[in-house]
């Protein structure tokens, strides 16, 4: 991206989301970014907001901020997730409501207040995170796996939605990456779900800032509602 | 500062917003009458997603509310609160009170 762009990060105190602020802040973009604990460390032109993506008003209060600080909002890169591998017979409600809140709940509540602030422009980059689990329905991510088809048909139906207002909405279905998000999946499951790849090997920050970068392009405009799974899921 | 006249202000402005966005022949008149819903009113229904955005926006600036428009209370009214201007400000002040 050649000129200055606000981006919006959800979930960027680690692993992936910590990478993203990397890259966008080193290009010299206004980053934002948020997740529930503090962010360590800091960066040249990054913002770092504490809340749950799922709480509203929390949500709410960024985004006026966001638009009574920077004025406009280019890209969002909703990041933010939590995985739960447990099989269906054995899984509480509270982690249901728990994974949904954070993947969908978060997911949507973040589009629909980054499309407000795009609108003024008519021009916006959404990008969500679904996850290979959901084409290759794997056994015993069966709520972590609904809760991003969820956030795939979300991206499907927003990008319609929004088209209208310059803004494309698009997703990305990263395979095992090596962060926390599967610290406590059993290796031979990893290793299990790499065999079915088209490209055996762990995912790498490198692939899924290339595919980001591709959706937050500029050019990219007449790019949305799509979804790309790495590894040749 | 929530008078009646500063609300009507407050959609003044997110009318003038929209008008950017429509052409000039299908401008939305800025007076308490104007129709927002139905065969009268100029605006398509993406159009009037962005000025109820804007009117959120404006209401938000102008009196530091943030305010949900559209929500259950609103569509289970018996008449719309989004027929004309005059109705909105009137349920705004509602709200706002």
């Amino acid at each position: 991206m050649a000129e200055t762009k606000v981006v919006l990060i959800t979930g960027t105190r680690k692993g992936i989301g910590r990478a993203l602020v990397e890259h966008y802040a080193g290009r010299g973009c206004h980053v934002v970014g948020c997740s529930r604990s503090p962010f360590e460390g800091e960066f040249p032109n990054y913002r770092h907001y504490c809340l749950d993506v799922g709480d509203e008003p929390a949500v709410k209060r960024m985004f006026s901020e966001i638009r009574k600080h920077d004025g406009r909002l280019d890209v969002l890169i909703n990041n933010a997730g939590v995985a739960s591998m447990n099989h269906s017979l054995l899984t509480p409600i509270s982690a249901v409501n728990k994974i949904m809140g954070t993947n969908f709940t978060g997911t949507f509540l973040f589009c629909r207040e980054a499309a407000r602030l795009m609108q003024l422009h008519r021009y916006g980059r959404i990008v969500n995170f679904t996850t290979v689990a959901v084409p290759l329905k794997l056994e015993g991510e069966a709520v972590y796996a609904a809760s991003k088809a969820a956030v795939i048909s979300l991206t499907q139906i927003l990008a319609r939605e929004f088209a209208d207002f310059g803004i494309t909405v698009n997703a990305i279905g990263p395979t095992p990456i090596k962060t926390d998000l599967i610290r406590g999946v059993p290796p031979e499951k990893l290793d299990a779900l790499i065999a079915r790849q088209a490209i055996k090997r762990y995912g790498e920050l490198r692939d899924v800032i290339q595919v980001i970068d591709f959706f937050v392009q500029p050019a990219s405009d007449f790019v949305t509602g799509q979804v790309i799974f790495l590894g040749g899921v | 500062m929530n008078d009646p006249e500063n609300i009507v202000t407050a959609i003044y402005r997110a009318v003038d917003w929209i008008n950017g966005e429509l052409p000039p022949d299908r401008q939305l008149i800025k007076a308490r009458e104007t129709r927002l819903l139905g065969s009268q009113s100029v605006l398509d229904s993406m159009h009037l997603v962005s000025l109820i955005v804007a009117i959120e926006r404006e209401v938000e600036d102008m009196f530091g509310v943030t305010l949900t428009l559209v929500d259950e209370r609103a569509l289970s009214m018996k008449e719309s609160p989004f027929r004309s201007i005059q109705s909105l400000a009137d349920y705004i002040g509602i709200l706002i009170k």
